[in-house]
């Protein structure tokens, strides 16, 4: 699990700085102050080779990454070079620099490995670290196939499948299984409501649809890393606490650090007053900002994240 | 009624108060002084239990950058050289300005800090606002039974939590006909705020 975060001349962030990050990390902050560049950076840190795919998995547009992504470099200065590092309690030290090519200043002491080379920009990492699996539920990629494959895994052990069906139907009570379907050699999802025949997941409305690609994510792709993107869409706040609970216990259960994004206070409150309730408090809020043309942030604990709703505070 | 803005994003100027009930009270002072409506977003900290975690989390650096001043009132309660220390050391650190009691920091932005005391070591926002009225020799005779009305409560053993919100809660129960707590009293114009008592506090909040 990832302890803190540092990075530098990445995108919009001269220098962002977090520690104490939790199992659970809700990242909030106005449009345009580096919440996607946040998870990029994250997806490249926990597997560098991922970076030549990056520009596809949060934003769409595509595009070479070279081009599109990478040009941050000569934004913040012709002698930089993007560095990332992360703590991970009992783990090896993780390093990762991008740099325009053959131009990279400090491997601060580390043995490198090239893993990223681009028409002008190179990258490098950490010798030896250990690839972590880092997957994303995103509100503007919705992949049936990709989705479907994920479900089979989530419902391939019963305890999977058994806490997969007890969320949904805590969500709405109507849910009394998930199953796979076929039709002409093609699989989807269908769902029992208690009707004369199950129905297919996509009619059974955009909540549970999101529900069962958050879960099924979770639960079948087990990643080390799973980022959410505005968790709370197309789900009414009332499911909320029960969203929460679900991602507080699975994450807890198979090691899961989570990372996901909202504009919403009643998505921050719930998920506040849910990790409350537990023995553990494993949940931070990671507030961005702007400071100028500069993007930065902070992460905020218990303590504060009372203190921001007690005081209507607005941190979105 | 006066009122503040209601964008603190829009606001330059923020005057950070304890509570809700704080908050037409102070409107009402700045209106006093001549200030404009739109003059300062006035915000509430819904209470002072945790009120350097909540100045903390509201005065991050964005925020601060974005002010020309911040203005901090609390009350003193049980210790004005206490609170002054606690709400210093928190506000230096958030800033990086030397903030101190009653005083403006050149800024940017310009960071003001003002404890609440009925007579300068104790008290809240009631015990200044009681010390003012009770003060003017044209109330001496409703002061006399507010104060009868408190000790003869007392001698029954019922004792007020806060003497000095009890006795603006007894004056205003009776002077103004609404809720009787600071900011409807002031509406009323219950409270005179020539008064010298005020001063501090009125010059504090005209350099807001």
């Amino acid at each position: 699990m990832f302890q803190s975060i540092e990075i530098e001349q990445f995108r919009g962030f001269s220098r962002l700085a977090l520690s104490d990050l939790g199992r659970v990390n809700l990242v909030v902050g106005k449009n345009n102050t580096g919440k996607t560049s946040l998870l990029e950076a994250i997806t490249v840190l926990a597997d560098p080779a991922t970076m030549g795919d990056l520009h596809g998995l949060f934003r769409t547009g595509g595009g070479v990454p070279d081009a599109r992504f990478y040009h941050w470099l000569p934004k913040h200065g012709a002698d930089v070079e993007t560095v990332l590092r992360v703590t991970s309690p009992g783990q090896k030290r993780r390093r990762v620099f991008v740099a325009r090519k053959d131009r990279l200043l400090s491997s601060e002491g580390d043995k490198l490995d090239s893993f990223y080379r681009g028409n002008s920009l190179y990258g490098w990492c950490t010798a030896g670290v250990l690839r972590l699996r880092v997957h994303a539920v995103s509100v503007q990629h919705r992949v049936p196939d990709a989705m479907v494959d994920a479900f089979a895994e989530a419902v391939r052990a019963p305890e999977d499948e058994q806490q997969l069906e007890s969320l949904l139907g805590a969500v709405d009570s109507r849910i009394r299984s998930v199953r796979l379907d076929a039709v002409a050699a093609k699989p989807f999802i269908v769902v029992d409501v208690g009707l004369r025949e199950r129905i297919p997941l996509s009619q059974a409305g955009q909540g549970i649809y999101r529900l069962v690609a958050i879960f099924s994510e979770l639960l079948g792709r087990k990643p080390d890393i799973c980022f959410i993107d505005e968790i709370e869409n197309g789900i009414h706040y009332t499911a909320l606490p029960t969203v929460w609970k679900g991602i507080a216990e699975v994450s807890e259960r198979l090691g899961i650090q989570v990372f996901a994004t909202t504009h919403s206070r009643e998505c921050l409150v719930a998920a506040h007053e849910c990790f409350a309730a537990r023995d553990s408090y494993d949940f931070r809020v990671i507030q961005l900002y702007r400071l100028g043309d500069v993007a930065d942030g902070r992460t905020l604990d218990r303590k504060h994240i009372e203190a921001a709703i007690a005081a209507e505070i607005e941190l979105r | 009624m006066a009122n503040h803005m209601h964008d603190e994003n829009k606001a330059s100027r923020v005057l950070i108060v304890e509570g809700k009930g704080d908050l037409p009270f102070y409107a009402e002072v700045l209106e006093w002084i001549g200030r404009p409506i739109d003059w300062a977003f006035i915000k509430p900290m819904n209470g002072k239990r945790d009120v350097i975690a909540k100045l903390e989390t509201y005065l991050r650096p964005d925020f601060l950058a974005a002010k020309a001043s911040i203005g901090v009132v609390v009350d003193a309660d049980e210790t004005f050289s206490g609170t002054c220390k606690s709400l210093e050391t928190a506000l230096n650190k958030i800033t990086k300005q030397d903030v101190r009691h009653g005083q403006w920091t050149a800024g940017p932005p310009r960071i003001g800090l003002f404890v609440v005391s009925g007579d300068g070591s104790t008290g809240e926002a009631e015990s200044l606002v009681w010390r003012a009225w009770a003060n003017d020799p044209e109330n001496a005779g409703p002061r006399r039974c507010v104060e009868t009305y408190l000790a003869c409560m007392d001698g029954q053993g019922h004792r007020a939590k806060s003497p000095d919100k009890g006795r603006i809660g007894a004056l205003l129960s009776v002077l103004s006909d609404e809720d009787p707590r600071l900011g409807p009293g002031a509406r009323d114009r219950v409270f005179d705020f020539s008064r010298p008592e005020f001063h501090p506090l009125i010059d504090f909040l005209r350099r807001l």
